[in-house]
């Protein structure tokens, strides 16, 4: 219809003639002169209807998302398939034909990939793999019993005579069919399942067999097709060995296809450190020419771009730069969101051409029934054989949605449209039952599996992010596993991991990724910075909200600094809060609290050893390196040693000897919280979240500083970025010195806090303590009814500080000799940096923080203020040195 | 080898839940570690195992199969410590089992300083003790839901059986 209208429009508009020279016209005679107005709709037809195909699928998802009732209980398939059929229809009543079907040379070459492209790429590796087996089961067993009971109980059908007999088919032509139709479609179990949220294991088990089986159901139906095509008088015996072994040539071949690619995948990103832009391009260049390739060699494509997607993920996600991650992760997701509507959307609207499609109430009917009844039994068979080995039986619950889930779709369909309709006569037929079936399973199986997941209180996935807890026993459990394990001297299942893990880290590590990526001992300082940078943006917007909505302006103040100011703040006291040992306050600021979570999560990722059997697990999101992993080794072995001979010299009761070594540091600790209280208290109480908190430092060392030193500016502005310092650095001093000092104290509850040098000698300690410190607390303070007020007032208490005596340098020498060499580098982690210009305090901070340094003129150039947010200026640092990212953040450890 | 599953049985006798072929296979691993031939393992005999010595908690392994305390394993703790491990043990002895593993001083509660220990183990220096005591205490202030400031086996069971993790305690011997 529209081409047609548009084809209309088409006619040359042509005004008068002006100027000869003209192409002629397809229609109509050559007309000289210049047209003032053209129509050149046929060269730009094809990729015009495609873009207004994709066009119009959108707004359809769009209209149906406009109402969140009908998609809570609809699955977007179905409305889509629907939206089909309505589109064919009207298609149908103005073309007279039909129009715009689902091609399966389209839909095999364009549509299919991006969707597997992007489960495989985003499959959670651990999950599949730790799955496999029954995962590999249900693929390879699962539909082969599928296909050939179905076909062979819709031959027994036509037998008993409940097939029509215009239904020209025999015993292959049902297996041909059985073939096709058995496969589980993982187009039609993605979109149902995504909606559904069964818990994970459930779903890893269904979408990786919908995946995986995929190899079986090319072999199955070119195997079928060839013996249909050759008849099936001419079939011998070698051709049944033939189709057996092109099972394992194509599945493997296809997974090997996927392996090479990925590796030549993380290859070529390891080099595009310089052009970053290309990056994304990449990953789906050779993921796409992967599924080529294998389409090309007739392997199983979607085998060859899910390893593709399995195998590059880990390699790829460290080499390219945070924000290709970024782009490749979105261009995937919408690409395979656009295939994915615009499939169902023309499923929809082939079903409607009639002339493809022949009915045979006897064989759709017996059809519907078979797949149904088939890939129950199917499941509850594997399922018992699999629970036999499996730990975690499968229950009942699962196995009726497995059964339930074996959604059918588009794979089926532009398989069964691919079927020659001479050698197969009863194509037709076979048609109209598939849209039958897929139509079936995707709406009505599609529609009801909500309620009955529901119903049958199937576990449901949780969303919640791990939580520390989980985190740490998870930890700890493995690492008894892994040592009953070899106490009691039994190997198997995790060997083989354990040696890839080896493997791994020895070469592949080492070749794929670049050196920078390789060397970053974990990317928890990744996440971390990348946390710190959301949680800035998040409170920017809070942080201006809350200074507009009381009226209040800071006049001295560039706005981008109030706001700046006001995020890190907000930060500080949220994290601070959250790090109370009031249970209280935890449970009123849960933002807080689950923000601690996630940095105390990637803290515990970086910093736990890994056990042995999570390597594998781990490495896709923590690599370790290889001396990371001799480097605990080492470490863990000499601690063994170390209690051993401890506990040599010491009595069995004596095991509080190891017991009373961390005391001491915990007294400490304790006692820089006194300091920290005492401070805070000794002025009207203020926030005692963030007074009571302790610096966390990391630095990061950038990424760019691989091996030249005039890496681009623009790449350093481009990955690199901020630096948040949520507190003045003589705190943490201050920590480290205290921390030392406080080996004197016995136990840290019993004693009450007393007073430290630094309290006695810093004069701020007594009666200022209203007043700011530090830039955070300043801004921590309440704001003041009348702003400007407030901050004269803290203007002029900040600089009644600037005479302090020289107060910590003498507690900094009076420290007893450190007995951890772990804490001593605390403050040479600290980069001698400014506040980049760009971010200047306002003056009276700036001013504050420079006297500050000024007035303990001893103390390190550390003692500075750090810029709250900006680039590092690295024009101070020599080249060659490493850029430090120095991410101060506020962790909470009073008791 | 290990996944998960939650087969609950409470122990017919001695904890064991395991058959003869089972006690033979152990009592092989058993005898092939008792390297003197005591009839015991020492955390020497422990250590002899490459693998071992790199396992961050083994000695804390050790400590809570030695039930009676004397620093040896003997064939009867060896038999019972792994026994938690079986399929057929419930979930109630898995806990305990994690469970023992941070109480040190076995006085039924895991205190600030058992949790800090066993952290200790398992980051080495990976992280500063600073941040270690911050976890720890984070760890104990979401436990501790009588605010005793140590973490009873109740507390510890409720947060743990809930993330089931006790699921992943499984061996398949």
């Amino acid at each position: 219809m529209l081409r047609a209208a548009l084809s209309l429009l088409a006619l040359p508009l042509a005004g008068a003639a002006e100027q000869p020279t003209q192409k002629p016209e397809s229609l109509g005679e050559p007309l000289p002169g210049l047209e003032l107005f053209r129509w050149q709709w046929h060269e730009v037809e094809a990729p015009y209807l495609v873009a207004l195909w994709i066009l119009v699928a959108s707004l359809a998802k769009i209209v149906f998302h406009l109402s969140r009732k009908v998609t809570s209980l609809v699955p977007e398939s179905c409305l889509l398939i629907l939206l089909g059929l309505v589109l064919g229809g009207i298609v149908l009543a103005v073309a007279k034909k039909a129009e715009y079907q689902l091609e399966p040379g389209t839909f095999f070459l364009f549509l299919l990939p991006p969707i597997v492209l992007d489960s495989g790429y985003f499959m959670p590796s651990r999950l599949f793999f730790d799955n496999l087996g029954a995962i590999l089961t249900y693929a390879v067993v699962g539909t082969l019993w599928n296909a050939f009971t179905t076909g062979a109980a819709l031959w027994g059908l036509q037998q008993a005579g409940l097939v029509a007999p215009r239904v020209q088919a025999g015993l292959l032509d049902f297996l041909l069919f059985g073939s096709l139709i058995s496969a589980v479609d993982p187009v039609a179990v993605l979109a149902v399942f995504e909606e559904v949220h069964v818990n994970e294991t459930l779903f890893i088990i269904v979408f990786g067999e919908s995946l995986l089986n995929d190899a079986v159901t090319v072999v199955l139906y070119k195997v079928c097709n060839s013996f249909v095509e050759m008849g099936s008088a001419n079939v011998q015996a070698t051709d049944y060995l033939k189709g057996v072994a092109s099972l394992f040539v194509v599945s493997l071949g296809g997974a090997a296809v996927g392996l090479v690619f990925a590796f030549l995948l993380a290859l070529t990103t390891r080099f595009t450190k310089r052009v970053r832009i290309i990056e994304p391009l990449l990953v789906f260049l050779l993921a796409y020419a992967a599924y080529l390739t294998a389409e090309m060699a007739s392997l199983s494509a979607i085998l060859a771009v899910t390893m593709c997607g399995l195998g590059c993920k880990k390699y790829v996600e460290a080499n390219i730069s945070h924000k290709s991650r970024t782009t490749v992760k979105y261009t995937m997701k919408t690409l395979a969101s656009c295939a994915e509507t615009v499939i169902f959307m023309l499923l929809g609207i082939s079903a409607v051409d009639s002339s493809k499609w022949a009915w045979d109430s006897g064989l759709v009917l017996g059809t519907l029934i078979f797949i149904l009844f088939f890939r129950a039994l199917g499941v509850v068979l594997q399922t018992w054989v699999l629970n036999q080995f499996r730990l975690v039986p499968l229950d009942k619950i699962d196995q009726v949605v497995m059964s339930y889930g074996g959604l059918r779709g588009a794979v089926a369909f532009a398989l069964v449209i691919l079927l020659d309709r001479t050698k197969v006569p009863a194509k037709d037929y076979f048609v109209a039952t598939t849209i039958v079936v897929v139509f079936f399973t995707v709406i009505v199986q599609g529609l009801t599996i909500k309620p009955l997941v529901k119903w049958l209180k199937v576990k449901r996935s949780e969303h919640h992010k791990p939580t520390l807890n989980q985190e740490l026993h998870e930890h700890t459990f493995d690492h008894i596993l892994a040592a009953v394990e070899d106490v009691v001297g039994h190997h198997g299942y995790h060997y083989w991991r354990d040696r890839w893990e080896q493997f791994d880290k020895k070469y592949l590590s080492q070749l794929l990724m670049r050196r920078s990526a390789y060397r970053i001992r974990d990317q928890i300082w990744d996440v971390y910075y990348r946390l710190n940078i959301r949680d800035a943006i998040s409170f920017v917007d809070q942080g201006g909200h809350v200074l507009s909505s009381t009226g209040l302006t800071l006049p001295s103040m560039p706005s981008r600094n109030s706001m700046a100011e006001t995020s890190v703040t907000n930060l500080l006291r949220e994290s601070g809060s959250g790090a109370c040992l009031d249970l209280q306050v935890i449970d009123t600021v849960r933002s807080g609290r689950d923000r601690e979570d996630a940095v105390m999560h990637h803290l515990l990722c970086g910093g736990l050893y890994k056990p042995r059997r999570r390597y594998k697990a781990s490495c896709s999101r923590h690599f370790i390196s290889e001396d990371a992993q001799e480097r605990q080794d080492k470490e863990v072995f000499q601690q063994n040693m170390k209690r051993r001979l401890e506990s040599f010299k010491s009595t069995k009761h004596n095991i509080c000897f190891t017991k009373s070594k961390p005391r001491p540091r915990k007294t400490g600790r304790r006692k820089k919280d006194g300091v920290a209280n005492a401070e805070a208290t000794n002025g009207k109480p203020r926030d005692l979240g963030f007074q009571d908190t302790a610096a966390v430092i990391l630095t990061v060392e950038s990424e760019e500083e691989e091996e030249d030193s005039d890496s681009s500016e623009t790449e350093k502005e481009d990955d690199e970025g901020i630096i948040f310092v949520a507190r003045a650095t003589s705190e943490v001093l201050q920590e480290g010195k205290v921390s030392g000092s406080l080996e004197v104290c016995p136990s840290p509850r019993i004693i009450p806090p007393s007073p430290t040098c630094a309290e006695k000698e810093l004069p701020w300690k007594s009666g200022q303590g209203d007043l700011a410190v530090y830039v955070s607390s300043e801004t921590t303070k309440i704001v003041p009814v009348d702003m400007q007020t407030g901050w004269n007032q803290s203007m002029s208490s900040l600089e009644s500080l600037a005479s302090p005596p020289c107060n910590q340098a003498p507690t900094l020498t009076c420290l007893p000799p450190h007995p951890r060499g772990a804490e001593e580098p605390q403050a040479p982690l600290y980069p001698p940096s400014d506040p980049h210009p760009s971010f200047a305090f306002p003056p009276s901070l700036a001013k504050a923080g420079r006297s500050h340094s000024e007035s303990s003129a001893d103390l390190p150039q550390q003692q500075e203020l750090q810029p709250l947010m900006g680039h590092k200026d690295h024009t101070h640092l020599s080249p060659g040195t490493n850029s430090h990212w120095c991410i101060q953040f506020n962790r909470g450890s009073r008791l | 080898m290990s996944t998960m599953g939650n087969e609950a049985s409470y122990p017919a006798e001695m904890c064991s839940h395991f058959d003869n072929d089972e006690i033979k296979r152990l009592g092989r691993s058993f005898k092939k570690l008792d390297l003197d031939k005591s009839g015991s393992l020492s955390v020497e005999e422990f250590m002899s195992l490459p693998e071992l010595r790199h396992n961050p908690l083994v000695q804390r392994v050790i400590d809570v199969f030695d039930t009676d305390g004397n620093g040896e394993v003997d064939f009867k703790e060896f038999i019972r410590g792994a026994s938690q491990f079986s399929v057929k043990s419930d979930e109630e002895q898995k806990l305990r089992f994690a469970f023992s593993i941070y109480d040190m001083d076995k006085d039924g509660y895991i205190s600030n300083g058992e949790l800090f220990q066993v952290l200790k183990m398992m980051v080495g220096n990976n992280l500063k003790d600073w941040q270690l005591q911050q976890l720890v205490d984070k760890t104990i202030i979401i436990l501790d839901k009588d605010g005793d400031g140590k973490i009873s086996f109740e507390e510890f069971s409720a947060v743990v059986r809930d993330l089931e993790i006790h699921k992943k305690l499984v061996l398949l011997m």
